[in-house]
C-alpha cells in the first residue's frame, strides 16, 4: 500500500471517528442540557457567569469525548464532568471573568410562552435560594437527587456508596425542607 | 411540604433558559477554544524547553572553558540543578487531576493532593529554587575570583541581582501559597469532610 493511500485511509477513519463523536456528543447534550444547566445554576447567581460555567462544561465534555470509555452511561459521565468543572471553575470565573466569551453559537433565552403566562413560583425561589446556601458537596448530591437520578447513579457520579448516598440525601432533604418551611 | 414535591418544584422552573444551538458553529467555537488552549500549552512547553536548551549548554560551556576547578564544579552542578528543576516542574504538572475520568469524591481527593503538593513547593521555594542556584553562582564566581582576588565587583553585582530576584520569587510564592492555594485547599478539605460524613 502506498503512503498516499495510507494517509487517505487514516484521514477517512479519523473523519468517521470525529463525526461519530460529534453525533454522540450532540445526542447526549440534547438529552441532558436542561439538567446540566440546572446543576450549573446552583453554583452561581449571576446570569453571565452561569452561561460561562455552562460553556465551560460543554467545552470540557467535548474535549474529553474521545476518552469516554463507556464504563458508565453517557449522562452519568456528563454529570461527573459538570460537577467537577463547576467546583473548579467557580473561583476561576470570578477571578478571570470573560475568558470563554466568544461562543456565540450558544444562546440562552427565557421560555417566552411559560414566562409570560406564569411567574416563577415562590416555592421554586425558596428551593433555589436554600440550595445556594448549602456547601458544594451537599449541592452536588441534592441536585442529582432532584434530577431524579437513581441512588446507584448518584453514587457513580459522586464516588460515595449507595448507602452513604441514601443517608446523605435524607439529611440534606431534612435541612432543605426546614429551610424552605422557615421561608414559607 | 412533602419531600416528593421537591423534585417537581425543581423541574418546574418556568424561567429556565432555552438553550439554542447553532450546532455546526458550536462545534467550531468549541474546537477553536480547545485549539487556543493547546496553543498556549505548546507555547509554555516551548518556552520552558528553549530556556533549558539555551541555559544548560551555555553553563556547561563555561564550566569546560574555565580553568578553575571550583568554578567548573559549581557550573556543572548548576546545569544539573536546571535539569532537575525542569523534571520537577513537569512532575508537578502531571499531578493535575483529570476531571474527566474521576468521580466527584476522587476528583476532590486528587485536587487536595495536588494543592498540598503545590503549597509545599511554594512554601519551600527558598530551599529548592532560590538557595541552590544562589550558592552555586556564588561558588562559581568565588572560584573565578582566585585569579583576581582584588576584583570583588562581579561578585557584588551578581549577589545584588540574585538577592533581588530571590526576594521577588520568594515573596510571590509565599503570597500565592497563602492567598490562593491555602484557601482553595481549605475549601476542598471542607468539601471532602462534608461529603464523607
Amino acid at each position: 500500500m502506498t503512503n498516499t493511500m495510507k494517509v487517505k485511509i487514516n484521514q477517512e477513519s479519523w473523519r468517521e471517528a470525529t463525526s461519530e463523536l460529534e453525533s454522540a456528543f450532540l445526542k447526549g447534550l440534547e438529552e441532558n442540557k436542561q439538567k446540566l444547566l440546572r446543576i450549573c445554576s446552583t453554583y452561581t447567581s449571576d446570569q453571565e457567569e452561569k452561561k460561562d460555567l455552562f460553556q465551560e462544561v460543554l467545552v470540557n465534555i467535548w474535549k474529553s469525548m474521545a476518552s469516554f470509555k463507556g464504563n458508565c452511561s453517557l449522562s452519568t459521565w456528563m454529570y461527573r464532568i459538570t460537577l467537577n468543572v463547576c467546583i473548579n471553575m467557580q473561583t476561576k470565573l470570578t477571578k478571570e471573568k470573560r475568558q470563554f466569551r466568544n461562543m456565540d453559537s450558544v444562546k440562552m433565552s427565557q421560555y417566552k410562552e411559560s414566562s409570560s403566562t406564569e411567574e416563577e413560583s415562590p416555592l421554586l425561589m425558596y428551593l433555589r435560594s436554600c440550595i445556594k446556601t448549602m456547601n458544594d458537596a451537599n449541592k452536588a448530591v441534592i441536585t442529582l437527587y432532584l434530577e431524579e437520578l437513581p441512588y446507584k447513579e448518584i453514587a457513580a457520579v459522586t464516588g460515595l456508596t449507595e448507602n452513604h448516598v441514601a443517608v446523605k440525601i435524607k439529611r440534606i432533604k431534612k435541612k432543605l425542607l426546614n429551610c424552605i418551611n422557615e421561608k414559607l | 411540604m412533602i419531600e416528593e414535591e421537591l423534585s417537581k418544584i425543581w423541574k418546574s422552573s418556568p424561567q429556565e433558559e432555552q438553550i439554542k444551538f447553532d450546532k455546526s458553529r458550536f462545534l467550531l467555537d468549541v474546537q477553536s477554544n480547545i485549539d487556543d488552549f493547546y496553543q498556549q500549552m505548546k507555547g509554555l512547553f516551548l518556552r520552558e524547553s528553549l530556556g533549558v536548551i539555551i541555559a544548560v549548554p551555555l553553563i556547561v560551556y563555561f564550566a569546560f572553558t574555565t580553568t578553575v576547578l571550583l568554578t567548573k564544579v559549581a557550573f556543572l552542578l548548576l546545569a544539573l540543578w536546571i535539569v532537575y528543576i525542569m523534571y520537577l516542574l513537569r512532575r508537578i504538572k502531571h499531578t493535575v487531576p483529570d476531571q474527566f475520568s474521576m468521580s466527584y469524591l476522587e476528583y476532590l481527593k486528587e485536587t487536595k493532593k495536588y494543592l498540598e503538593e503545590s503549597k509545599r513547593y511554594r512554601e519551600t521555594v527558598i530551599l529548592w529554587f532560590i538557595l541552590p542556584p544562589g550558592f552555586l553562582m556564588w561558588l562559581g564566581l568565588f572560584g573565578s575570583n582566585f585569579t583576581d582576588p582584588d576584583n570583588l565587583k562581579p561578585q557584588l553585582i551578581a549577589g545584588a541581582i540574585f538577592l533581588l530576584i530571590g526576594t521577588i520569587v520568594y515573596w510571590t510564592n509565599s503570597r500565592s501559597a497563602k492567598k490562593y492555594v491555602g484557601p482553595k485547599l481549605e475549601k476542598v478539605n471542607g468539601l471532602i469532610k462534608t461529603l464523607e460524613e
